[in-house]
């Protein structure tokens, strides 16, 4: 008797042990599940809404927007960028970001980017809690792109000599601007407790001694490898090229050299696309000029046509091969487009002076 | 007798749990349905956002927009590049999906007669859920004649 209630006794707790075990494993699987939903939900929102206001900052050029964001982390590569695990397509956008962006804040900066007619709008993203560190050089040239980038982003302005006096201010990021080939380590004991990948630099060597920026140039991207920087090497290169001041700021937003060589890739298939239209443009107002005897005319345009494919050459070839092996496709395109006396913008002023069709 | 009222007892207790997880399972259907309904109205509105930016990415194309000087005009598409960008985007119609993903795009040329159409941009969905249409009126410029037309940008965005 006593026996047989001990058994019942201990039945009872079993059968109270599994099914609390049912009931907490269902409630934990719907929790766990109804979490993974809203995780996926709230990311998609974010993203749906982050790629209609890129789409607008795109289609503005020349303004900057401070776009307060949930607390998630975007990440960006050539063609992608992510919230959480939902990804989202650039769209053939000529995009320029660091890797990742943690703040609750974004800065979108668009510039138009034109050889001499309108290509694409660059969109360059970052975050305020980025530090850019801009070494000046012997021409004030730092100043110069110390004002032109935005005033929201976290930008100093430094000399050479400055580097040992830096402090580390806990940013998650850090890029240095030097306006020469990297010859010193200077400062960079500084950001010893910061990963090597988040202090990064990039050089223009040939920016050295100027007081402009240059239409063209080369870039090294530099990564901090321990107390020294290290050049970055992509496609087998450790120098790629800017293509006007447009993608020298492009360089400063990027990553590192892969990215940007991407980025620039996609840039220089969009220039090969709209010169191909402008191409068949001039082609047809020239033939139209000849048509009418209007010779002065129809020789702007005509011309125009040549030098735009030209462009149109190279720029397959860039947007295949970027970046080549030196700047002289780059700067064949250069020529092509601001050449005093045979590129496009000449023949666009002679288009001017004879009345004509303008061709851009 | 006693052994009777445990077995009683337990049919109760099982038929309790039985309950209360039918409850649960009913509850859980509902709440999956009211949230299929916000989730419904959630892709409508992305849909609806999507078909913005495609049209905005449409009127703000560098390869149609007027410019002079480079200062482009918006809402001005320049006839000759018109014409250019017709055959073109067909051409290359891998990169501009990138931008206009599945979308049917044409300018028509409404005033002065005769109208006309330029196809742009065709890719559409054979079965398809929604087609969100949005029309943009725009001016046609011509650079020869230096004159405006008046015309309309059709934007139309398939999806699933």
């Amino acid at each position: 008797m006593k026996k047989r209630g001990v058994i019942e006794l201990h039945f009872n707790w079993i059968f109270v042990l599994i099914a609390g075990a049912i009931i907490f494993a269902f409630f934990i699987t719907i929790v766990n599940k109804q979490r993974e939903f809203s995780e996926i939900k709230s990311s998609g929102t974010i993203i749906t809404n982050l790629d209609s206001i890129l789409t607008g900052a795109q289609v503005s050029t020349n303004t900057v927007n401070l776009i307060s964001m949930p607390k998630v982390d975007i990440g960006f590569d050539c063609n992608r960028y992510f919230i959480g695990p939902v990804p989202k397509q650039t769209k053939g956008n000529v995009i320029f970001a660091p890797d990742l962006l943690k703040g609750r804040e974004i800065i979108t900066w668009a510039l138009d980017w034109a050889l001499p007619y309108s290509v694409t709008n660059f969109l360059y993203i970052t975050d305020p809690q980025v530090r850019y560190i801009i070494v000046n050089n012997s021409k004030d040239l730092g100043q110069e792109i110390f004002d032109e980038l935005p005033k929201e982003m976290n930008k100093e302005l430094i000399h050479k000599n400055q580097l040992n006096y830096l402090k580390d201010k806990n940013n998650y990021k850090v890029k240095f601007i030097f306006l020469e080939n990297i010859t010193t380590n200077d400062g960079l004991s500084t950001f010893n407790n910061m990963f090597d990948k988040d202090v990064t630099a990039i050089g223009f060597p040939e920016l050295k001694d100027s007081d402009i920026i240059t239409n063209t140039g080369k870039i090294i991207f530099y990564q901090k490898n321990n107390n020294e920087w290290k050049e970055q090497i992509s496609e087998g290169m450790t120098e790629t090229f800017y293509l006007k001041k447009e993608s020298l700021f492009g360089a400063i937003f990027t990553a590192d050299s892969e990215m940007y060589n991407c980025v620039m890739k996609k840039a220089f298939k969009k220039l090969n696309l709209v010169s191909r239209i402008y191409s068949n443009r001039s082609s047809e107002l020239g033939d139209y000029y000849n048509k009418l005897n209007n010779f002065g005319c129809a020789s702007a345009h005509s011309n125009a046509a040549n030098q735009i494919n030209k462009i149109i050459t190279d720029s397959s070839k860039l947007s295949e091969n970027f970046p080549e092996s030196d700047i002289t496709t780059i700067n064949n395109i250069k020529t092509s487009a601001y050449n005093t006396e045979s590129g496009i913008w000449a023949h666009n002023r002679n288009a001017q002076l004879f009345s004509c069709a303008l061709i851009y | 007798m006693k052994n009777r009222k445990s077995q009683i007892q337990m049919g109760e207790s099982v038929a309790i749990l039985f309950i209360f997880f039918i409850l649960l399972v009913f509850g859980f259907v509902f709440y999956m349905n009211v949230m299929k309904g916000s989730t419904k109205v959630e892709v409508e509105e992305n849909i609806q956002l999507k078909t913005i930016g495609i049209a905005q990415r449409a009127s703000f194309l560098p390869e149609l927009q007027c410019s002079e000087e480079n200062v482009r005009r918006e809402n001005c598409i320049d006839i000759y590049k018109l014409e250019a960008a017709s055959g073109l985007l067909k051409e290359n119609n891998m990169h501009y999906y990138d931008v206009f993903e599945f979308s049917n795009i044409q300018v028509q040329k409404k005033f002065p007669e005769p109208e006309k159409t330029w196809p742009l941009y065709n890719n559409t969905l054979t079965e398809y859920k929604n087609r969100l249409s949005t029309f943009i009126p725009i001016s046609l410029f011509n650079a020869t004649s230096k004159k405006y037309d008046f015309g309309i940008l059709i934007v139309e965005v398939y999806s699933k």
